[in-house]
Formats: structure tokens, sequence, C-alpha cells
């Protein structure tokens, strides 16, 4: 009995690490896809997806928590964060891809400190707490000898979501035309742009497709429960991880790298509460040490 | 392409102009804001000193000058410049752009606060503790973050700080976990430190001390190897510096400055606090150290100041601090990417332009413009032997008999399904000019890559002067007596003629260890004489970015040579020059060659160079040995014909 419920633990934990694996995919599956093609690092992508957040939660707040308004909610805060990409693309990023390292990291930055204000201004300080839509409500049970859910729908419904986002986006880059320019363009921008591709407007699409999914991921993952202004700089440091381990620009990487940082996370909050960070940047540490490129980069990145 | 779309057009044209183009680097974004008014950069130099000079000044006098109000922001101003700075030495000067190092700042606050909490040391054997910590800690990080380049080290040094962080929040029993420690004597500062103004001059001391120490540094020769570095990291490995362990040496000196820095603001607060090894304090000194100008050397500490001060100000007036901050942060890295002292230089060098001709009429005849280097592009720069008195000697007769200069066993390397290097053996006398041929995929500069150690072969052996140095560094062969120049012309793009010649001649003997002083006085003539022998004593200043084609490579040679090479491999040394520049370029090889009984080892497509010039030739097909012999011999060598001449004469 008692090695059959700490089983169970191990088997909830793992579960709800997958959940959070799918969110954080979510988050960084839009990430790798801008830096795959733009080599720009961007540290505001996490400020795009607390934007997401925050604006699912506002609209909703009108019109309400319905299974049908879910989806309208989600659909528009995702557009609207795209929008704010090409705002951003337009006047300032498209200005720091050829730039150093340190230049495009900082700028990005920049914008986290940015949107960071702004949000404090629009939202104020206090966090915001949201329902849940019909059909995501409850639980299901998969171990036995508890009367609560150990599996939510809402994390069902993240990793199946975040499964389709993997699908499309493999779609999008290896079985359409403009996939094959965004991989033409990882390559050598500027030869792409002889052969009659405008590789602006493509970098454009690109950077709007990437904050696409940072909205997204914020409307789902992120507006979970509550929000408050420091989900920016949590979630973007596990996104960070997540493209890193998994090789910068590999969207492969990303998923198995989501899957492992979510699933480690959440069974280290079992054996060292405190310490459940230390383990994520332990396995960052770990893993670059032996690949210094990550799990599937190319030491030319 | 219609109106508005060529004014849009034009009017980014215009934007990238005023911006100072697209810059790949902010010390060359710096030297265009430093061009744009003639050359006047020795008035500006002395401009600049005494901006910092009165900057020192008033900052040593400030309690009297503000009154003790600006006290307390000022101690912090000193601390996070400090900060900044120790960040500008792998930032600025060596090119390794960190995000973690705030993790060394803060156990530099800890180092302090915890030896004088809990083991009672007096406050100057605490204070003396906090670099030693903070250098201890980056060196072993050092292990870790620097097996990333660039980018990927900026992400390791953020994980492994973050990581530093993490562990320092969770161990609450030493560092007080989220409440930080706070000293627990009544004062942290020594006896003679009573008052808050006492407190900010002890501060002020220290980092004035630390800043001269870092002057010191920044100026050696060991300044130098980091800036090559920076520069070109491969040109760093083939001019026999162990790049690895500077490296590892800036990470370590600058985690003792941090580690200081982050000593004196706890000391200064009263508190240590996790917070301060937290990413976003890293930020806060590369935003310090940007603001301020990563180009130069006091721009950091300017830049804390700024930050600090700006902080102050903006926070007693509104909410508003993350939002200014960041524009500020945009319209710098956008618009000057100097920063505020690159900025001042401007200013200062825009203000002097009308004296500069009064200053120059009156002290020296002007130095060439490097507008004339440019305009020179097609003219072939030879060097006049005998002016530097070393007249041809007869040629040297190749030592055919004696032992081979180099020995290749069956060196054989395979990439994937392609044998690109396949059982190649052959030698290399002493003193002869040897050529290497072969179609395009021969395997030629695989060849020289597995001689030279930049990649490691699957097989086979090399010997150097009978020794074995298979998988032997690049540093270590070019201390052994072996020169590289490469197929893409690699120099330090920055540094002047003058100065690439010196770093290869100072690393390859160890000059560039020391931390202090500059290079002696060998050393420079030296140096000096190489840039005579292939004709670019003219051009010493000149940046080598700046040089023409030819010249670059002319340059390359003496860096070559610089090493004290006794083998040097050329990598399709003429691949870019025009006729005339070739032939200039081939006789220069081939004096210097035979002058000094130098050995060549040189890959070439060009055939009149290599029948006019090579004693002997290794034909390479497919990553095989076809033939090897004196030109006559392979001239006359019906597969050599069949495999590669025949195919060139046709393709040509």
């Amino acid at each position: 009995m008692l090695l059959g419920t700490s089983g169970a633990i191990y088997g909830i934990q793992i579960l709800s690490g997958l959940g959070s694996a799918a969110g954080l995919f979510l988050v960084a599956s839009g990430l790798t896809l801008i830096f795959g093609a733009l080599r720009v690092i961007n540290f505001a992508h996490g400020s795009l997806y607390m934007i997401g957040a925050y604006l699912a939660i506002t609209f909703s707040g009108k019109i309400g928590f319905g299974n049908y308004t879910f989806f309208a909610t989600v659909l528009v805060a995702s557009i609207l964060v795209a929008l704010i990409g090409l705002a951003a693309e337009v006047t300032v990023f498209r200005r720091i891809y050829q730039r150093t390292v340190l230049t495009q990291l900082i700028v990005t930055f920049a914008f986290v400190l940015i949107i960071g204000g702004a949000m404090r201004q629009v939202y104020g300080t206090q966090a915001k707490l949201t329902g849940t839509p019909p059909f995501l409500k409850g639980g299901v049970h998969l171990f036995g000898g508890s009367s609560v859910p150990d599996f939510s729908i809402y994390q069902i419904f993240l990793i199946a979501l975040a499964g389709v986002v993997a699908i499309a986006l493999w779609a999008i880059l290896y079985k359409t035309n403009l996939g094959r320019d965004i991989r033409a363009a990882v390559s050598d921008p500027e030869l792409l742009s002889y052969s009659g591709v405008n590789v602006r407007i493509l970098f454009t699409g690109v950077f709007m497709l990437g904050c696409f999914f940072a909205g997204l991921a914020g409307a789902t993952y992120g507006q979970q429960g509550g929000v408050d202004l420091t989900i920016d700089v949590q979630v973007i440091l596990r996104a960070f991880v997540i493209i890193v381990i998994g090789g910068l620009g590999s969207l492969r990487g990303a998923l198995v790298a989501s899957i492992l940082v979510g699933v480690v996370e959440a069974l280290g909050t079992l054996w060292v509460p405190k310490a459940s960070l230390v383990i994520v940047f332990a396995v960052l540490v770990a893993v670059l040490a032996v690949r210094p490129q990550g799990l599937f980069g190319t030491r030319t990145a | 392409m219609n109106r508005t779309e060529t004014q849009a057009r034009v009017g980014e044209l215009a934007f990238a102009k005023w911006v100072g183009a697209v810059d790949r680097d902010f010390q060359r974004g710096l030297d265009r804001f430093r061009r744009v008014p003639a050359a006047s950069n020795k008035l500006v130099d002395y401009a600049t000193w005494v901006m910092a000079a009165t900057g020192i000044v008033v900052f040593g006098l400030l309690p009297y000058l503000f009154g003790s109000g600006t006290v307390l922001t000022a101690g912090d101003a000193l601390t996070i410049g400090l900060f900044a700075m120790s960040i500008n030495l792998l930032v600025g000067t060596t090119g390794l752009v960190t995000f973690g190092h705030a993790a060394f700042y803060g156990i530099g606050a800890f180092a302090v606060t915890i030896a004088i909490n809990d083991h009672g040391w007096p406050p100057l054997a605490a204070l003396a503790f906090a670099p030693v910590a903070g250098a201890v800690a980056a060196f072993l990080s050092g292990f870790i973050v620097l097996r990333g380049r660039e980018l990927y080290f900026g992400l390791l040094t953020l994980g492994v700080g973050q990581l530093l962080w993490a562990s320092a929040h969770g161990w609450e029993s030493l560092t007080g976990g989220d409440n930080g420690l706070t000293f627990l004597t009544a004062s942290p500062y020594p006896g003679f430190v009573k008052t808050t103004n006492d407190s900010y001059w002890f501060t002020y001391i220290v980092v004035l001390l630390a800043v001269a120490v870092l002057y010191v540094i920044t100026r050696s020769p060991f300044g130098d190897a980091l800036r090559g570095i920076r520069e070109n990291r491969r040109r760093a490995e083939f001019t026999g510096l162990w790049v690895k362990r500077y490296e590892i040496t800036a990470l370590t000196l600058a985690g003792a400055f941090a580690g200081i820095a982050g000593g004196l603001f706890a000391m200064f607060e009263s508190h240590a606090s996790q917070d301060q090894l937290y990413w976003t304090t890293s930020a806060q000194g590369l935003i310090a150290a940007l603001i301020g100008g990563i180009g130069s050397f006091l721009g950091p500490m300017a830049g804390g100041f700024f930050y600090w001060f700006l902080q102050d100000f903006v926070v007693s007036k509104t909410r508003l601090w993350d939002l200014v901050i960041g524009l500020v942060v945009l319209l710098v890295a956008l618009v000057m990417p100097g920063g505020l002292t690159g900025f001042l230089r401007f200013l200062a060098a825009t203000v002097l332009a009308p004296f500069e001709r009064v200053f120059r009429r009156t002290s020296e005849p002007a130095a060439p413009a490097p507008a004339e280097a440019e305009a020179s592009e097609e003219v072939v720069h030879l060097p006049d032997m005998a002016a530097i008195g070393e007249r041809p000697v007869h040629e040297a007769k190749p030592a055919l008999n004696g032992p081979p200069i180099l020995e290749m066993k069956g060196l054989s390397k395979r990439f994937g399904g392609l044998v690109a290097v396949d059982d190649v053996s052959f030698e290399v006398m002493p003193g002869t000019v040897h050529a290497i041929i072969g179609p395009n995929g021969a395997g030629k500069t695989t060849l020289f890559n597995l001689i030279t150690g930049l990649i490691p072969s699957d097989t086979g052996s090399v010997f150097f002067e009978g020794h074995d140095i298979t998988h032997f560094a690049p540093w270590r062969l070019i201390k052994r007596g072996m020169g590289r120049s490469f197929q893409q012309t690699n120099l330090f793009w920055a540094l002047s003629s003058f100065n690439n010649t010196l770093l290869a001649a100072a690393s390859v003997k160890d000059a560039t260890r020391k931390m202090w002083g500059g290079h002696s006085d060998d050393l420079r003539e030296g140096a000096l004489a190489q840039l005579k022998r292939v004709g670019l004593e003219d051009f010493a200043d000149v940046p080598a970015s700046e040089l023409s084609h030819g010249d670059q490579r002319s340059l390359e040679l003496a860096a070559a040579l610089a090493v004290d090479a006794r083998l040097i491999l050329l990598d399709e040394f003429t691949a870019g020059l025009s006729p005339p520049e070739t032939r200039a370029a081939v006789a220069l090889v081939e004096r210097i060659a035979r002058t000094r009984g130098l050995t060549v080892l040189f890959i070439e497509h060009d055939m009149a160079v290599v029948f006019g010039f090579a004693d002997r030739i290794t034909v390479l097909h497919r990553g095989r040995v076809l033939a090897d012999g004196p030109p006559a011999e392979i001239r006359a060598n019906p597969e050599v014909q069949l495999a590669y001449l025949g195919e060139t004469e046709e393709a040509s």
C-alpha cells in the first residue's frame, strides 16, 4: 500500500510535469522559431507571453468564461500579441539582426523593462484571478486512493494544444513554400534575397508567428489560475533553459527539452521542495557541459 | 520601387549613415565616431584625460561640493560602476558577453558579511576575502561556461549564475534566504570610518585603487592579448596564445573585481542580499556598461553613475523607472553605439577639430592619412631589401638529404562517408619551398588543418623537426616554430598593423603573460622590423581592416613570420590578388624564404606560381598523394597530367 501510494505520487507529479511541459513548449516553440530564422535571442518573449495572459483575462472578464468565448478570447489575444510583435519588429528588432550578441540581448531586455513598466501602469501590481471555461473544469482519476482528481482536464487540454502546435509548426516548416523559405533564410538570408524572396517581410512574418505563439501560450497556459507581473521573467528563464538544452533553433529539441524540464522540475519539487529551480539549472549546466550545442543543436549555430 | 518606398529607403540609408552604418562591434562603432572629424585622436585623448581627471576629483570632493545628501547614491553608484567595469573586462576587452556576472558580485557581498558575522574577521581582512571568493567562483565556473562560444557562452553564464543564485537562495542557514544577511557588528567598517562621509570616502578610495589596478592590467601586454582574442580568436591561437587559458584568467580577474564591488556594496548598505546574485543584477551592470560606453575604459563607471543618479531622480518623481531606463537603453543601443563616453569623445572631436590644424602645424608633420591607403588599392608595396640590411644571399641549397623538417605518416581523416585525406605520407625538407597542388576537394586545406591541429586526424601522425606533434593544439605548434596563413585573410581587424605583428612576436615568447607595463623595446623593434620586411612600415598605425587586400596578405605573412617560424604554411597566399600583386607577393615570400632559410609549404592553384617558385611539389587527388617530386618530374608525370593538369587546362 505504501509503495503503491508513493508510486502514485510520482505518477501524479510526472503527469503534472507533462502538463507544464506542454505549456512551456508553447512558449519555447515561438522563441526557438524566432531564433532559428532571425538569430536573435528574444528576452522579451516572456513579456509578450505576459501580455497574452493579461489580454485573455481582460477579455474573458468582459465576455465571460463560456466554452466558445474562451476560444474567441484566446484567438483574439494571440492575434493582438502578434500585432504588437509586428510593431516591435518594424520599429526596433529589424535593426538589431546584424548587431552583436550583446546589443541584441540588451535591446530585447530593454523591452522586458518597457513592457513590464507599461503593464504595471495599466493593470497595477495586484495579481489577477481568472475562472476556467466549463469544458475544462474538473479532472480525471488515473491513480486510485484519493477523492481529488489527479490530472486536470486543463492540463490534458494543454498537452493536446502543444501537440497541435508542434504538428502545425512542423508542417509549416517542412511542408510549405513558406517553411522552405524560412529554412533557407536560416542558412543564408543574403542568398535567399537574391532568389527573389523579400527576406525583410519574411523575417517580419516569422517574428509575428513567434509572437503569436507567445500570446497563445500566455492566453492558455499563462492565465491558468491567475497572473501577476512576475510571470514574464519566470517563464522566459525556463524557456531559455529549454531552447538552450534542446539546441537553439531546433523545434524537436524544444519539444524534448520541455518534457525534460517540466518533468524534472515537477519531480524536483517532490524531492527537494526548495531547490526545484536549482535542479532545472543543474540540468542545463549538465547537458551543456556534455554537449555545448544542446541536444539537437548544430555546432555552427 | 515607387516614390514613397524610395523615400523610405533613402531615409533609412541616411539613418544608417547617421548611426555610423551597421556596426559589427562596439569598438568599431566607436572608432567610426572618432574618425568623423579628421584624425584628431591625440587632442581628443587629452580632452578625455581632462574629463576623466575632473570626474575623479569631483567625486572625491562630492560631500563638500554637493553636501551629504548625494553621498548615499554616489556610494552605490561607485560600486555598481566598478561592477560594470569588471563586466567590461570580459565584454569590451576580451569579447566574452557574460550574463551571469552578478553571481560573483553577490558572492563578494556574502563573503564579507559571513566573514564578519560568523567568523569575526576584522573588516579589512573580510573585504580582502571578497575578491578571493569572487575569483575562485569565477575560475571554477570557467571550466563550464568557457565550453560555449558567443551566445552559448552568454547563456551558459546565465545558467551557472542562476544556479549559484538558486543555491544561495536555498541555503538559508548560510545566506539568510529571502531576508539576506545584515551585519551584526555596529559598523562593518574599520574603526577610522566614523561618519557616512567617511564610509563614502572609504568606498571611493578602494574603488579608485581597484580601477587603477584594472587600468594597468588593461593596458598591459596581457590586455593586448585579450583584445587580440576579441578581434580574432583563431588568429590569436595561431600567434601562439593558449586562448582558453587567457580567457579563464580574464574571467577570474573579472570575478575578483566583481567580488570587491559586491563586498563594498554590502558594507555600504550594511546588508547582503541574494538579489545581488540574480540575473537582473547582471543585466543592470551590462546596461550601465552599455550606457557609459563599452569601448572606453572609464565608460562603464560613467554609466554606473548615470544609471544610479537617473534612477534616484526618476524614482523620486514617478513610478516609471522601468519604462525610462528601457527607453534610454534602446536609444543608446540604436543611436549611440559608443555610449556616453563615445558621445563625449565625438563632441570633443567636433569641438576640437578647428584647433587640430593649429596643433598639427606646430608639432609634427602629418602622418600619411588612411585615405591614401584606400586610394592605393592597386599599388604594390614591395620591401626594399637593401634598406633593411638584408642582402639576398645566393640561393641556399635546399638540404635534400638531412632529416625532414616536417613528416606526415599515414594521415587520414574521414567526414562521415567522405574520406577527405586518405593515408597521406610525405616529407618536407628544411630550406625548401614545397607546393601542394590538386583539384578542388583534393583535401589540401584539410591536410593543413590536420597538420596544425585544427581538426584531429583519425589515424597517422605528424612529425615536426623529429618530434611527434600529432594532435598538438595550434598554439603549441606556433611556439615550436610553425607559422600559418589562411585561405581567408585572418587578422586582428581593429588592431593596427604594428600591433598585429607585435602581438604575434610577444605571445610566442609568453611576453603577453605580463600584466603590467608595456612591451619591451626588443619586441617593439622586432615587430617593426617584420613590418619593414614586408614593406608595410608606413602603415604601422593603420588598422588591419583598412589595408588593401594585398597589404593584408603581406601583413598576415609578417604576423606569421613574427612568431619566429622556421616552417610556414601558406594556404592560397595569392588568392584574390591582382596579377601584379601576386608577382610581388611571390617575390616577397621567395626572398624572405631564401634569405632566412625558411621552409615554406604552400597550397596554390596558380600553376605559374607553383612551377616558378617551388623546389618540390606534392600532388593530392581525392585525398591521396598522387605524385611527389621536383617540378620537372611532376610536369612530366602522365598521371598528374591526366588527373589534374589536363583538367585545369581544359577548364581554363
